[in-house]
């Protein structure tokens, strides 16, 4: 059950948040902020190596209790964080690749909007639909 | 006979997604430069306008079609050989007017509008008018005064985009000034 | 086998090139007027040809000729106008009319948004290829007169 993706920008700040409405919204963008920390330690840790291999897909972030959270970085560092329920233990490794690899399309296909600023917000409705009958696919 | 043969005239390859780009980056500064969407639109027009004027004599040298006889022969010419030529896309004719004076160029495709999303305070402005300044520009160079606009458009929520052509009237020669 | 002249006009009558190789003989007239008698004199000849055809026509005027040299016409349904005079030895210089409208013409100067339209070709360019392409040209050789 995908719960939520996430945008972030080189700089950190999200430039795209979308969760599976729940009274613990919050908490959702909590987990996946301090997701951050560990997307920054695993680019780091990873350094030349990661580019080296060009290996894009972070692979698990941290399990908590309730939620795995997965990262991508690109090369232009930014950043996409998926939060998944634990209980779905269906989804496999490359069915979460695929996935980055979709949502990294799809913001390629933005920047190429004219009328986006990268920096921006995004404010996209291919983006949108795209991240949509992704959720309701995982369901 | 032309040592020069085919030099100027093969096909010089670009990659579409630049020119896409290209396009792009045009409308968005000129909606930076000019702040109303109607602005940008008859900027758009005069530019394709001067495009046209010039893009038909390079249409002419390459595809050696001659003088069209009525304006069905020049609907054709437009869609199967110039778009072709330009824009790799043939777009369809439909919607002749009982005069047959008017008639529709429908394009499944756009190639300047690839991945483009208009934002909602741009609503009213006409991304791809430079088409029909170019159209009115070239179809002037051959004595046909026409109207081209565009009346649907995938940027706006519609499934196609439709430019409608309207023949206006034939430009006659004239002498030039102090002949007898 | 010898070319004298060559002349482009756009539709409006406006000289856009003139050069010349082996013009024996001025027409006494200033340049402006000569320009003038030229487009002037085609656009009637033309307007007479298609008026009086007696067969349905494709082409329209094509070339005349007198006793010393023959003159040739190419239309584009731009209205772009050239005319190549030669000597008689030359029969027909359509191609290479069609070649110096395609090529050179549409090439180096429609093309060229530095090169404002309906006003007279400054480009060097244009002028040097021309001048290039029109001697080596298998009709060019002056004859010994």
């Amino acid at each position: 059950l995908l719960l939520s993706v996430v945008c972030f920008a080189p700089q950190n700040y999200p430039l795209y948040i979308r969760s599976v409405p729940t009274e613990n919204e919050l908490k959702f963008h909590y987990t996946v902020h301090t997701s951050l920390d560990v997307v920054d330690e695993k680019i780091s840790a990873m350094g030349k190596a990661l580019v080296d291999q060009r290996e894009l897909y972070l692979g698990l972030l941290y399990p908590t209790e309730d939620y795995k959270v997965y990262g991508y970085v690109t090369n232009s560092r930014v950043k996409f964080v998926m939060v998944v329920d634990s209980s779905n233990t269906a989804l496999r490794d490359n069915e979460i690749r695929s996935m980055f690899r979709k949502l990294h399309n799809s913001y390629t296909d933005i920047m190429c909007n004219p009328f986006y600023n990268p920096g921006d917000r995004i404010h996209s409705r291919a983006f949108d639909s795209m991240v949509n009958s992704m959720m309701m696919q995982v369901c | 006979m032309s040592r020069q043969a085919g030099r100027g005239t093969e096909n010089k390859k670009m990659n579409s997604e630049l020119f896409t780009l290209t396009y792009g980056a045009l409308v968005t500064q000129l909606c930076k430069d000019y702040e109303n969407d109607e602005d940008v639109n008859k900027q758009l027009d005069k530019m394709g306008y001067n495009i046209g004027v010039r893009l038909i004599e390079d249409f002419l040298a390459r595809s050696n079609v001659g003088k069209c006889h009525d304006f069905r022969e020049t609907a054709d010419v437009i869609a199967k050989i110039g778009f072709k030529m330009y824009l790799g896309i043939t777009p369809s004719i439909t919607n002749w007017s009982p005069a047959g004076d008017e008639f529709s160029l429908i394009l499944e495709n756009n190639p300047l509008v690839d991945f483009v999303e208009l934002p909602d305070n741009h609503s009213s402005l006409i991304y791809s008018n430079l088409l029909c300044g170019v159209l009115r520009g070239a179809l002037e160079m051959v004595q046909m005064a026409v109207d081209a606009r565009f009346v649907q458009d995938t940027l706006k929520g519609d499934s196609v985009t439709e430019i409608r052509m309207k023949f206006i009237k034939r430009i006659e020669d004239n002498l030039p000034a102090g002949e007898e | 086998m010898t070319i004298h002249n060559l002349y482009i006009f756009d539709r409006t009558g406006t000289c856009l090139h003139y050069s010349e190789w082996h013009r024996r003989r001025q027409a006494g007239i200033p340049k402006e007027e000569e320009f003038k008698l030229m487009f002037g004199m085609l656009f009637s000849l033309c307007s007479f040809v298609n008026k009086m055809s007696p067969t349905d026509m494709r082409e329209g005027f094509v070339s005349f000729q007198t006793s010393r040299y023959r003159l040739h016409y190419l239309e584009s349904p731009s209205g772009v106008r050239l005319v190549l005079n030669t000597d008689l030895g030359v029969s027909s210089a359509r191609d290479a009319l069609q070649h110096i409208y395609s090529n050179l013409f549409v090439e180096l100067v429609v093309k060229n948004p530095l090169c404002p339209p309906r006003a007279p070709v400054q480009s060097e360019l244009f002028r040097s290829r021309l001048d290039a392409f029109i001697r080596g040209l298998p009709f060019f050789a002056p004859r010994p007169s």
